[in-house]
């Protein structure tokens, strides 16, 4: 989960610093029109679809595994009615123990 | 189950959820842009600099560097859009007719000034037209168009320039064999001679002239010479004889099918319908044009503009399908075409003023026409009606 969040923030954070650095202008190079600097041109191109297309994706899937994980921890809260140890955190495939009795 | 394939099953349950409504960020209201009355706010937007008292011949002029012809077409294409915006906004018609007068004066002083060539690529510039006294019908039909336009909105100024320069029209695409003019030393464009035919129904219109011969004539050779056996789409590029130099465009198609609309309608129209369903494509909501049919390939140049991989969609062929869209009532289409216009041109607006990073001010001027041409073919089909 960490390394799609890592992803998707680093992503949007390039987008940011390119946009507020005023690149957004030499996109023209699309239209084969000469403005400003082609790399600074293609890294803002490539920069805001990977921010609008990749990153959203990333936070959404993102946000799946944590709903997953937490609702596969939900039944020893319910259950046990006392706190996750520390062994059942973060373990996609650790089982609930059942209480005996 | 492994995290691995947890990741991947989570990764494609998001693309499934976020790509199909991505396009929904990005669609604006494509009904007001699309409407044949009032002037719709991205129109009022683009056309924002050639209303500014200097006009916008400086941001049309600094296309001459990338490429000559842009600079004449970015001239057209607005002053036939603010044809169009007088007709749709009869109280500011004063101040769209003075930006035309503008744009069209200094148009015509530098074709005095430096020769229609000034306008040509440059393998225009040298090599010698088949046709004496050389002229470009690319030049003469352009300018041809926005005098009539010009003339259809308001009747002053000198009628006699517009009848002399369509006299001269028509007298050499009458002469050439299969009914075209050169735009290009032995090379016609299926394209410019599209164009000068509906500025000689715009000139039968304000001039009570009648080209109706000679329209006549060019679509019936059109239709046996210049036609695309597998497709049945119009070619672009042909010798002055009539051979065949580039198939089917999407650059050209567009904007044929429109200026062929005030011409023959139902041949346009079914132009229209073979480019759309040979060129227009449709991904996730975000509509979209390629430049050739998958059947007749060619290779981008400065027409198609650079090609997207993967989605082959091509700048200039997406920028004119508006166009064309508009022309022939395809809501639908154009919606999606100015939902990708949004996501995928950069749209950059300053004060009032809106134009597109991925664009130019040619590009900006065909945008800005697909949003408000409407109202002067209207006016023109009405007084050709017999």
């Amino acid at each position: 989960m960490r390394p799609l969040v890592r992803f998707a923030v680093v992503t949007l954070m390039s987008f940011a610093v390119l946009h507020v650095l005023g690149f957004r202008e030499d996109a023209g190079f699309l239209s084969g029109t000469h403005v400003g600097t082609l790399l600074g041109g293609v890294a803002y191109v490539l920069s805001y679809f990977v921010a609008v297309v990749a990153a959203p994706v990333a936070m959404i899937a993102a946000a799946l595994l944590w709903v997953g994980g937490r609702s596969r921890r939900a039944p020893v809260r319910d259950e046990g009615r006392r706190p996750v140890s520390e062994g059942q955190r973060g373990g996609g495939l650790a089982v609930a123990p059942r209480q005996a009795g | 189950v492994g995290p691995g394939l947890r990741h991947s099953f989570a990764l494609v349950v998001a693309s499934v959820v976020w790509l199909p409504s991505l396009h929904l960020f990005y669609e604006r209201d494509a009904a007001a842009a699309f409407s044949g009355s009032g002037v719709p706010e991205v129109a009022r937007a683009l056309v924002a600099p050639a209303l500014r008292p200097e006009g916008a011949d400086g941001a049309m002029a600094s296309t001459h560097a990338s490429s000559d012809e842009w600079d004449l077409m970015g001239r057209t294409f607005t002053a036939w859009s603010l044809a169009n915006l007088a007709l749709r906004d009869p109280e500011h018609q004063t101040s769209y007719l003075a930006a035309l007068d503008r744009i069209l004066d200094e148009t015509r002083r530098l074709e005095n000034e430096h020769g229609f060539r000034y306008f040509l690529l440059d393998y225009g510039k040298t090599r010698r037209f088949r046709v004496a006294p050389e002229r470009s019908l690319f030049v003469d039909g352009e300018i041809a168009l926005m005098m009539g336009l010009r003339r259809l909105v308001a009747e002053d100024g000198d009628p006699n320039e517009l009848t002399a320069l369509a006299d001269v029209i028509a007298d050499r695409m009458s002469q050439g064999p299969v009914m075209s003019a050169e735009s290009y030393p032995d090379e016609c464009w299926t394209f410019c001679n599209a164009v000068a035919l509906s500025a000689l129904a715009v000139a039968d219109v304000v001039d009570g002239t009648d080209h109706g011969d000679l329209e006549r004539r060019w679509i019936e050779v059109a239709k046996k010479k210049l036609v695309d056996k597998g497709t049945g789409l119009l070619v672009s590029r042909y010798s002055y004889d009539g051979d065949v130099m580039e198939g089917p465009e999407g650059s050209s198609l567009w904007m044929v099918a429109h200026a062929l609309a005030v011409v023959d309608e139902p041949f346009a129209a079914d132009q229209y319908a073979r480019a759309k369903k040979e060129l227009a494509r449709s991904t996730l909501g975000f509509g979209y044009a390629v430049e050739w049919p998958d059947s007749a390939r060619g290779h981008a140049d400065i027409d198609s503009g650079p090609i997207v991989p993967f989605f082959e969609a091509s700048a200039g062929s997406s920028g004119l399908a508006l166009v064309g869209a508009k022309t022939f009532g395809d809501e639908a289409y154009f919606g999606q075409l100015m939902t990708t216009l949004d996501f995928a041109a950069f749209p950059i607006t300053k004060g009032s003023a809106l134009r597109y990073a991925a664009s130019n001010p040619t590009g900006d001027a065909v945008l800005l026409y697909a949003t408000v041409l409407g109202p002067a073919w209207d006016r023109v089909r009405e007084r050709r009606k017999p």
